[in-house]
């Protein structure tokens, strides 16, 4: 489903070159979930936004079903994210003046569905991840966990075939995060969608069924089992 | 094929709008209240002042061409057409202009140049003979008499004179040192003609319209006229017409020059003379305002703008990782920046027309030729809404395009 080559991405500050992400090969599979653990720094984030076509890389391949992406126009690059990929970020980017239901079913609305078609869709997956008695309500009368349920709801509603989540625990308490983690595993199991997320908390890594591991912008695999508590 | 194309583009234009307008809909609305409400207010004052200035020097020059029209030489001059001579057979004449369609008043006029005196204080005006009931329907100067009354028919050694001529004890009149200084009702004035008659006249009246060529004016009756100048009857130095208001002047013109080959006519615009070149040095300064006006909303909008997007550029960079295409963000800023300009305008209009205007018509600003109104009309105050919506519409969009096609990472991470 989605595939990076000789992926590589350069920063320059000043005149020191720091490579984020250098030479990673990697295959997501469809249906998989997927961690990608490194430290802060790592440049796991960096890969993700590659990958989710929301940064471009200095050099390499993506492929998303069997496409080149990586020299996609921002236009065709956002058709896409719009219809096939989801996105979960660190710090619940949810749009402050929108409530909770509308957040997640703008993506659909951007999409043309009928609006009794995508405020259907976005009632179900808001009751789906519990927060149904909430949808009206904006993200700052929400908390930190329900805004990171709400937008895992966004990143479901037009139904992608991925869903990137960058760090999507790091600002939660370890009950929210948990939730958030077990919403994102329902979503794999139930609908098969793809997920791939990245962390540094060792404890993410039991929800994925695979692993890897980025260690100053170099990648190297794990199976999940050998993480497992 | 085509078709196809440009059904999925219409679709995807149709979305982006509806999208823009939800986007929009939701930031004015549940946006910061007083942010949105200082927003409307300064576009009220960019309204207003596009306005004001403006409609106040159009006030100055349609008081500028009024009183040309009203007190000098009415909508169209009718003279011979060989230079220094008198229409003959004027009395025919002014009957066939008068049966004219559209032609409201017409009158005749005969003049001769003179010298006043009053005591040691000599004043050189052009003497008019008229004819005081049709003089006083085609010309709004009996309505100006600061002194005495006007000439009635019949009067003869009775004589009314402009106060830039009479000057009347007013100090502070333009040609008051050229004037007769101190000329009042009653006083006796001695007026040498250029065929040599000299006559002494009682001051009927004195008359001050505020437009310095009318009151340099010195008039008699026609009667009176034909004395000093024999020969006189049924011939004209020049007749003035007066229209109909939403009359076709050029039609009329071209009729009245159709009635002999010995005449021709001009407009008031072609006799306005030097009031045309004030009128177009006003509108310059007018269209400078104005630009001004319009500077000062494009800047007002830009900065709201800039710093809304600066400040939201997190959630733009949002908006665009979720695939909201950057059309449609920046649609949703231009349309935030129409709906409070639109306000702005809407509220502005309804301010002007029933606070500006009223208080302005209560209290005019005086002008030397008078006082002046506020001159504005529905068209008026549409075109500047629609100029104004459009610069605003102009000024969303160069901020709003800066920040959507930055790197979306960096706008995520506010970089």
């Amino acid at each position: 489903m989605l595939k990076a080559e000789n992926l590589k991405k350069i920063y320059h500050m000043g005149d020191v070159v720091v490579p984020a992400v250098n030479d990673v090969y990697l295959e997501v599979e469809p249906g998989e979930m997927m961690c990608i653990m490194g430290k802060s720094g790592s440049g796991k984030s960096t890969l993700l936004h590659i990958l989710g076509l929301i940064d471009s890389p200095t050099s390499g391949k993506v492929y998303f079903k069997n496409q080149d992406v990586s020299k996609f126009s921002e236009s065709k690059r956002a058709k896409i994210r719009l219809a096939q990929m989801g996105f979960v970020f660190q710090e619940y980017a949810l749009l402050p003046e929108l409530t909770a239901l509308e957040n997640v079913y703008l993506p659909a609305r951007m999409l043309g569905r009928w609006p009794s078609e995508y405020e259907e869709r976005a009632v179900t997956l808001l009751e789906s991840i519990g927060l149904i008695e909430r949808m009206h309500h904006h993200p700052r009368e929400l908390s930190g966990g329900q805004q990171q349920r709400v937008a895992i709801a966004r990143a479901m509603v037009n139904k992608p075939e991925i869903i990137f989540a960058d760090e999507p625990t790091a600002n939660l308490d370890s009950t929210s995060g948990k939730q958030v983690m077990q919403a994102l595993t329902w979503l794999n199991k139930q609908f098969g969608t793809t997920i791939l997320f990245v962390s540094h908390d060792a404890d993410d890594q039991k929800y994925a069924n695979r692993v890897v591991h980025l260690y100053d912008g170099r990648l190297s695999e794990s199976g999940s089992e050998e993480y497992s508590a | 094929m085509m078709d196809d194309y440009l059904r999925a583009v219409a679709r995807s234009t149709v979305r982006s709008i509806q999208v823009a307008l939800f986007l929009a809909s939701r930031s004015i609305f549940r946006g910061n209240f007083w942010i949105g409400a200082m927003t409307i207010l300064m576009m009220i004052l960019v309204y207003l002042n596009l306005l004001f200035a403006p409609s106040l020097l159009q006030g100055v020059i349609s008081q500028m061409n009024s009183k040309l029209r009203d007190t000098l030489v009415g909508n169209i001059t009718v003279e011979s057409s060989t230079p220094g001579s008198q229409i003959t057979n004027s009395t025919k004449l002014v009957e066939q202009i008068a049966a004219i369609e559209g032609v409201e008043a017409v009158t005749p006029a005969r003049t001769i140049s003179g010298q006043l005196q009053l005591g040691s204080e000599r004043g050189t005006a052009e003497v008019s003979g008229i004819d005081t009931q049709s003089f006083k329907d085609v010309f709004t100067v009996p309505q100006y008499m600061i002194e005495g009354s006007f000439l009635s028919p019949g009067d003869t050694d009775k004589i009314v004179l402009g106060a830039q001529i009479a000057g009347a004890g007013k100090a502070k009149l333009e040609l008051y040192s050229d004037s007769l200084k101190n000329a009042h009702t009653g006083d006796k004035v001695k007026v040498s003609f250029a065929n040599g008659i000299v006559k002494e006249y009682t001051v009927k009246g004195i008359f001050q319209s505020e437009f310095v060529q009318a009151d340099l004016k010195t008039l008699i009756t026609a009667d009176e006229f034909s004395q000093v100048v024999p020969n006189s009857i049924n011939s004209a130095s020049a007749i003035n017409v007066k229209l109909k208001s939403d009359t076709n002047q050029g039609n009329i013109n071209d009729q009245i020059s159709a009635l002999r080959y010995d005449i021709k006519t001009r407009t008031w615009q072609e006799r306005a003379g030097f009031v045309k070149s004030y009128t177009e040095s006003i509108e310059v300064i007018n269209k400078i305002l104005r630009a001004v006006a319009l500077f000062v909303g494009f800047l007002t909008i830009f900065i709201i703008t800039y710093v809304d997007v600066v400040n939201k550029k997190r959630q733009i960079g949002i908006e665009r990782a979720i695939g909201i295409s950057p059309p449609t963000i920046i649609l949703s800023y231009e349309f935030r920046a129409l709906f409070y300009t639109l306000i702005g305008a809407i509220l502005g209009a309804i301010g002007f027309i029933l606070v500006v205007v009223p208080l302005e018509a209560r209290y005019p600003f005086h002008f030397p030729l008078g006082n002046v109104y506020l001159d504005v009309n529905s068209n008026f105050m549409i075109r500047n809404a629609i100029i104004l919506l459009l610069v605003s519409f102009a000024s969303a969009t160069l901020p709003a395009w800066r920040a959507v096609y930055g790197k979306i990472v960096d706008a995520i991470w506010g970089n």
